[in-house]
């Protein structure tokens, strides 16, 4: 890697990490909000929710985001790339989530939901204030795996031409016809962003 | 619509094959790389120990894209030029290796010290105590993450697409963006793939199931 | 007017018969009593009075009135305690308090810390449930209850999963509550403190009322063969292991 092009390459690249870093927050936090209906939906054995996990978990995210990107606007709706793109990485989260939280919820021990029907806290309040928190951070490893898969997987939302590291790291590739050092770049980015989040994991203990 | 379901069913069934044959062998070749590398990490000195898991870190912390564009576009710098399906492959095995291992060595720390430690006063080497020792006691443990994996990497397949390797999303797209009949052969794809792994999930059940059974006898 | 009362109480799950029909009225103040070989339903009774299990006929009154869970009428304590281990000692305390008095955080808090206090706890009021002793837990269980004021207090063998050591800090928090007038049934194997704290005690086995007395009766010569016969196994046992 030469001095010239990691000043050609830097600026683009940063901006780049920028959009892939809050494109796979919205992912997670869409992934976290759905997630946790959907979790408590399908301990309850809802069908809609276990076909809904099956297919998010069954169906590769690159074609998730093709049937958006392609077939959307032939049903007449069509969305900006990035919603599109943000949008299904979130509803594909969620169904990690669920199951996930799903894991979280099962371990919930039994007496500390009885005490709070008794003290008569609603079933609402009982997800919402005892049973999500219990899980929630009994699975926090699980979850923080889950946003480093988030991370990497937005790097498929370049297919549908948004400018995060991967789409920018070819735009790259393209203009100093150097690809094996955009790519190592562009994963070495991705690899800083990882070890930072899982960083957290081994940090503060629950 | 007639004419788009038939060359549907033709790329389907051009490029189904190339999925499941370079899915298959990739699984494979990863568990054997991946066992190695979870072995080795065990029993290796540190000076081996050290880089192996510094690649397995870089491989589990960058997108499996990016890995296969390095490979496929960087690698004819560096005198590696491989045609689509062999680079698919080959990253797909590599990677596949790297998550396997961890599975592997999560399955080795399983295995409860004193049985190895009974296993060397016995003078068992160090390759008779993996085989005969720590991978009969550990493979019931592991075997639900093995297959969980190897239905991930069906997934990833798709991703070989976009490195232009004719498999099965690779070809519907190329009959989608000819037909601009995109909205079918996409579904096409969704139902497709989602059948593919809802079945290999099934039938590895299934298989566990009769090791466990056949392991409990 | 009786505080509890409990008629023609039945439970069964399939073809079990869990509780056949118990009767009991309790006045305001007392504190009940129940013993019983393990499975002959006292746990299903408590739970049958909470409304925590269904129960095909029969009926349960509070003061009058049929209960429903979470109606603040009873309170429970439970074997394994039930703490939200998410939450610090006054959050489990206050946290009802909040979301169900709907009681201003401070108001809630106030109270929580008095209810700590009451159990022994003030000094522990910010460490969560992980950061306490077994025996330190089922105190700030029960200060969590208290703090609801119920009308009845329910204790499920309170102290089974303690150890030793650990009980009497327990016992005694319910014998104060008992003092202070609080009405309570009490399933216990501590038979001492049983008989130091009821008013009346209940004797069940397979589902039914084998006899109510007062402790005196109950623990003397003229109680009914079947409860003899359980207490002497049971006070067999604690000689064996006194040696
Ligand atoms: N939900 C249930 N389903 C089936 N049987 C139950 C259930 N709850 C309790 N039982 C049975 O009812 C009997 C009484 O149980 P329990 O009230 O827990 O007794 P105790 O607390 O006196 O030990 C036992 O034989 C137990 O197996
Ligand atoms: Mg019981």
């Amino acid at each position: 890697m030469t001095w010239e092009f990691v000043q050609e390459a830097l600026p683009p690249m940063l901006w780049a990490t920028l959009a892939t870093l809050w494109s796979s927050a919205g992912a997670v936090l869409i992934g976290l909000v759905l997630g946790a209906p959907l979790a408590a939906a399908a301990m309850a054995r809802h069908r809609w929710a276990l076909v809904y996990i099956s297919f998010f978990r069954g169906v590769p995210l690159l074609v998730q985001l093709l049937l958006a990107y392609f077939a959307l606007p032939f049903l007449g709706i069509d969305l900006p790339a990035i919603v599109a793109g943000v949008g299904t990485m979130g509803l594909c989260c969620a169904a990690y989530m669920a199951e996930i939280l799903r894991g979280g919820l099962a371990l919930v021990p039994h007496s500390g939901i009885e005490a709070a029907r008794l003290l008569g806290l609603t079933p609402t309040q009982i997800l919402l204030r005892i049973r999500l928190p219990i899980a929630i951070q009994a699975m926090r490893p699980a979850i923080l795996g889950e946003a480093i898969m988030i991370v990497k997987a937005s790097s498929l939302i370049s297919v549908v031409g948004i400018l995060e590291l991967t789409r920018s790291a070819q735009a790259l590739a393209a203009s100093t016809f150097m690809p094996l050092e955009s790519y190592a770049l562009c994963g070495a980015i991705y690899l800083i962003i990882n070890l930072a989040l899982s960083l957290l994991t081994r940090g503060r203990p629950a | 619509m007639m004419a788009v379901f038939s060359d549907s069913m033709v790329a389907a069934a051009r490029g189904l094959p190339v999925t499941l044959i370079i899915w298959l062998t990739a699984v494979a070749a990863g568990m054997a790389l991946g066992f190695a590398v979870g072995a080795l990490r065990f029993f290796a000195p540190r000076a081996v120990v050290w880089p192996l898991v510094a690649v397995v870190e870089v491989v589990r912390g960058t997108p499996f894209l990016v890995q296969c564009f390095l490979l496929y576009f960087g690698g004819p710098f560096i005198g590696i030029d491989l045609s689509p399906p062999l680079a698919g492959f080959l990253a797909l095995s590599v990677y596949g290796a790297a998550y396997f291992s961890e599975i592997f060595r999560a399955g080795f720390l399983a295995v409860p010290p004193a049985q190895l430690e009974a296993a060397r006063l016995l003078g068992l080497s160090r390759m008779q105590i993996v085989w005969r020792i720590m991978l009969p006691v550990m493979a019931l443990g592991v075997l639900p993450a093995l297959t969980n994996l190897a239905v991930i990497l069906i997934k990833e397949t798709a991703v070989l697409s976009i490195i232009t390797v004719p498999e099965f999303t690779f070809r519907l797209q190329a009959v989608g963006s000819a037909s601009f009949a995109v909205v079918e052969t996409t579904l096409v794809l969704a139902l497709g793939y989602w059948a593919l792994t809802e079945a290999t999930a099934f039938l590895a059940r299934r298989v566990e199931k009769r090791i466990e059974r056949a392991l409990a006898a | 007017m009786s505080v509890l009362e409990v008629a023609a109480l039945r439970r069964e799950v399939g073809q079990a018969q869990i509780l056949r029909g118990i009767d009991l009225k309790v006045e305001p103040g007392e504190a009940i009593g129940i013993i019983g070989p393990s499975g002959s339903g006292k746990s299903s009774l408590l739970r049958c009075i909470a409304g925590l299990d269904p129960i095909v006929s029969g009926r349960v009154l509070v003061a009058g009135k049929a209960a429903v869970p979470g109606d603040g009428a009873i309170g429970m304590v439970f074997q394994h305690f039930g703490l939200w281990p998410h939450l610090t000692a006054r959050e489990n305390v206050a946290l009802a308090l909040k979301l169900v008095r709907k009681l201003p955080r401070k108001e809630a808090d106030a109270k929580a810390e008095a209810a700590l206090a009451r159990v022994g706890l003030s000094a522990q009021a910010g460490r969560k449930p992980a950061g306490l002793s077994g025996g330190q837990q089922q105190r700030v269980a029960i200060a969590r209850t208290l703090a609801m004021e119920p009308r009845v207090l329910l204790f499920d063998e309170p102290t089974a999963a303690l150890d030793p050591e650990l009980t009497t800090e327990v016992l005694d928090v319910i014998r104060d509550l008992a003092a202070a007038g609080t009405t309570m049934l009490v399933v216990s194997h501590e038979m001492g403190f049983i008989a130091g704290l009821s008013s009346r005690v209940m004797f069940l086995d397979h589902g039914q009322v084998v006899q109510v007395a007062p402790p005196r009766e109950m623990f003397g010569p003229d109680a009914e063969p079947r409860v003899k016969g359980f207490l002497k196994t049971y006070l067999d046992r604690v000689a064996w292991a006194q040696g």
